[in-house]
């Protein structure tokens, strides 16, 4: 009942972003290579939506197309992107020009991305960089805009942020060139920040308090978040809902609680049974059914399901048939693209108990 | 800072002391000084009598001990030729030499960058393959085939420039055209793929990503990045348009100290050549220094002094 009222209350508001039928090609000279296709998703305002996939699964293409940060190295984007920002204004992202793109991108919409290492600009100091995101998009003077470049390099927790403000990227460690991404992506206080896997590239403990940071000023700032990882750990600590990505397609789209709990595409259980912590929670000695084979290196022309044949319940239908991404039934606002879904969830069963047991760090 | 410039220094005169000592036995062993400077069917006494007076008739070790002793005295010797203080014939080549060379450089950085950065955000268009195709032209012609080819042209032909002599600007355009020919060529490719290479960088990315304008994203991140590279070979190709700049200027009778080491090379003028050769080494030197100053200014990864 509570759940049923918090969804209508949202669907009240606008969304931040409402992806339609997203498709992005990669054009060479004679070849083409379709690396999404019809990819669509909406993220209402304040939300975070996790968005997980294996490598090379087109989570990266994903959220470059929202920025339209991949037509300079050929990709061929369709489809639509429509963005409200918090004044109520809905563009076509897709349909903007270069400088209407400018406008939104590290202003309204900003990204920090996977390599902290080599994502800031090594012979700028980090000071210029994030008052040059301040200075791009609002009119205030350089002395103002350095004073709340200090404030966000505080707001990071970056140790003695006037005295760094003067050093260059080379001189802090990984986890503090992180924060300084997230500093000048938060800048322009955006309505929406892409973060793609923001920690991979971090230890345990760094990975924590970066997810920590983010998630504060997420509060803070009120924005909405499209977080992309293929950790579900992480997903379960941080996301309202949960969208899993294979070969270029959403294969599954649920709340987090629902994902975990009852798992609808076989990729989608796949992937949780293959999480450390739940197969320790199955006992000892109890193979891992980590999914066989590997993701398909050109996926595209093939007809049927792209997991068929990896998958183990897969019939014939499926090798035959693409499966549309569906609401599970009726009444769910879970969706998914398998022509077996309801079957194999009465086969599987619950994942419940491990979740129950606090395995998932979720709680049930 | 001044620990950095004095390692420099002496770095710079352990190089300029093997320069000298290769030119000193080079001279030695490619013939003899005194068929230069005796005309032919003169006595034997008056031959001894001469190559004693010049030192000559003492080993080559004991030369090399003599002239390397008078040097730290301030003493680079008396050209064998013109019988005067080989310090003297040059103080008044030191300036044009360096002159031609340095216009000949930033000639060559003001045509190629912006060559260079058009090649690379016009790839794969007519305007960067045209620019392409010039360069590789360009790095094809021989510095001193391209000189006749413009005195033949500009001097006897159109008669517009003068073929020799430096006395007004009209009289650089040749010579430094003709010696920055190659280094033109061969900046635009490395500055064309320089560029493409830094715009292919996570940080041009993050750039835009942040709403940066394009023109910034070219010059404030793409160009300084690329400036590092650019600089490197520069510093590399700079013996080359130094040593260029002895043949062009003898093309072009340019009053330097090429002109004159040429002369002393063919006379076997040892004071005179050794002198010119120190000289050379030191303008290479010189602006390698400029280079390596340009260098840490662009990158600030670079410690001077670490
Ligand atoms: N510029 C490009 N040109 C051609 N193909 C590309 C380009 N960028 C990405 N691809 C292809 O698109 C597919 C998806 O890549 P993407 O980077 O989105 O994967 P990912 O899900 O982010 O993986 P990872 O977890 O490794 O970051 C890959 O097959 C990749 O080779
Ligand atoms: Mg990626």
């Amino acid at each position: 009942m509570n759940d049923h009222f918090k969804i209508y209350e949202h669907s009240r508001q606008r969304n931040v972003l409402d992806v339609r039928n997203l498709s992005v090609a990669f054009t060479g000279r004679k070849t083409k290579k379709t690396v999404l296709s019809d990819v669509s998703f909406s993220i209402r305002p304040g939300e975070t939506v996790a968005l997980v996939g294996e490598s090379g699964s087109g989570k990266s293409v994903t959220a470059l197309s929202l920025l339209r940060l991949i037509e300079r190295s050929g990709g061929v984007i369709s489809g639509a992107t429509y963005f409200t920002d918090n004044d109520g204004q809905t563009v076509d992202i897709l349909a903007q020009d270069e400088k209407e793109l400018r406008a939104i991108r590290g202003n309204k919409i900003s990204m920090i991305f996977q390599e902290p290492m080599t994502s800031l600009n090594p012979v700028l100091s980090v000071g210029f960089q994030i008052t040059e995101a301040i200075l791009a998009h609002r009119d205030v003077s350089a002395e103002e805009a350095k004073r709340e470049a200090i404030d966000l390099l505080h707001k990071v927790e970056i140790p003695d942020p006037e005295r760094r403000f003067g050093d260059y990227p080379q001189q802090f460690s990984g986890g503090m060139r992180q924060r300084v991404m997230i500093a000048m992506a938060l800048a322009c206080k955006p309505s929406l920040l892409i973060a793609d896997e923001p920690t991979t590239a971090l230890d345990v403990t760094t990975q924590a308090r970066i997810l920590d940071i983010i998630q504060r000023l997420k509060e803070e700032m009120n924005m909405a978040v499209l977080f992309i990882t293929h950790d579900l750990g992480i997903v379960s600590e941080i996301a309202d809902r949960v969208m899993v990505m294979y070969c270029g397609s959403i294969i599954e789209k649920a709340d987090t609680r629902n994902l975990f709990n009852a798992p609808s595409h076989p990729y989608t259980s796949g992937l949780i049974l293959s999480m450390p912590a739940v197969g320790s929670a199955r006992g000892k000695g109890v193979p891992l059914p980590a999914i066989p084979g590997t993701v398909p290196a050109v996926w595209q022309g093939a007809r049927g399901c792209t997991f068929s044949p990896r998958c183990s319940y897969a019939i014939e239908r499926c090798r035959h048939e693409t499966p549309l991404l569906q609401r599970r039934n009726p009444h769910s606002f879970v969706e998914v693209a398998c022509h077996r879904a309801a079957e194999i969830r009465s086969m599987l069963g619950s994942l419940l108990p491990w979740v129950e047991a606090g395995e998932l760090g979720i709680t049930a | 800072m001044a620990g950095y410039i004095g390692s420099k220094v002496v770095k710079a005169l352990i190089t300029l002391w093997l320069i000298f000592t290769v030119a000193f036995l080079a001279a030695r062993i490619s013939g003899d000084a005194m068929d230069f400077i005796m005309p032919e069917g003169m006595n034997e006494e008056a031959r001894e009598a001469m190559t004693s007076y010049l030192g000559l008739d003492k080993s080559w070790l004991e030369q090399y001990w003599l002239y390397v002793r008078n040097v730290f005295h301030g003493d680079l010797g008396t050209s064998f030729h013109f019988r005067q203080p080989v310090i003297d014939l040059y103080t008044q080549r030191f300036i044009p030499t360096l002159t031609l060379c340095g216009l000949a450089m930033l000639l060559s950085m003001a045509i190629s960058i912006p060559l260079g950065v058009i090649a690379a955000l016009k790839k794969n268009r007519p305007a960067g393959f045209l620019i392409q195709s010039a360069a590789f032209l360009g790095y094809a012609v021989p510095n001193f085939v391209l000189a006749i080819l413009l005195i033949l042209v500009f001097s006897f032909h159109l008669g517009w420039l003068p073929s020799s002599g430096s006395d007004t600007m009209m009289h650089y355009i040749m010579p430094v055209t003709a010696l920055a020919c190659t280094l033109i060529a061969s900046l635009t490719r490395f500055s064309r793929s320089a560029l493409l290479d830094v715009l292919s960088q996570d940080y041009i990315r993050t750039a835009r990503a942040k709403g940066v304008g394009n023109f910034s994203v070219l010059t404030v991140h793409g160009l300084r990045n690329a400036m590092i590279t650019i600089v490197t070979v520069l510093g590399l190709q700079v013996a080359a348009l130094v040593s260029g700049s002895v043949v062009i200027e003898n093309v072009f009778s340019w009053p330097g100290i090429g002109e004159l080491l040429v002369f002393a090379a063919i006379k076997r003028d040892y004071p005179l050549l050794q002198t010119g050769v120190i000289l050379v080494g030191t303008i290479v030197i010189f602006i390698n220094f400029i280079v390596d100053v340009v260098y840490v200014l662009i990158d600030p990864r670079i410690q001077p002094g670490s």
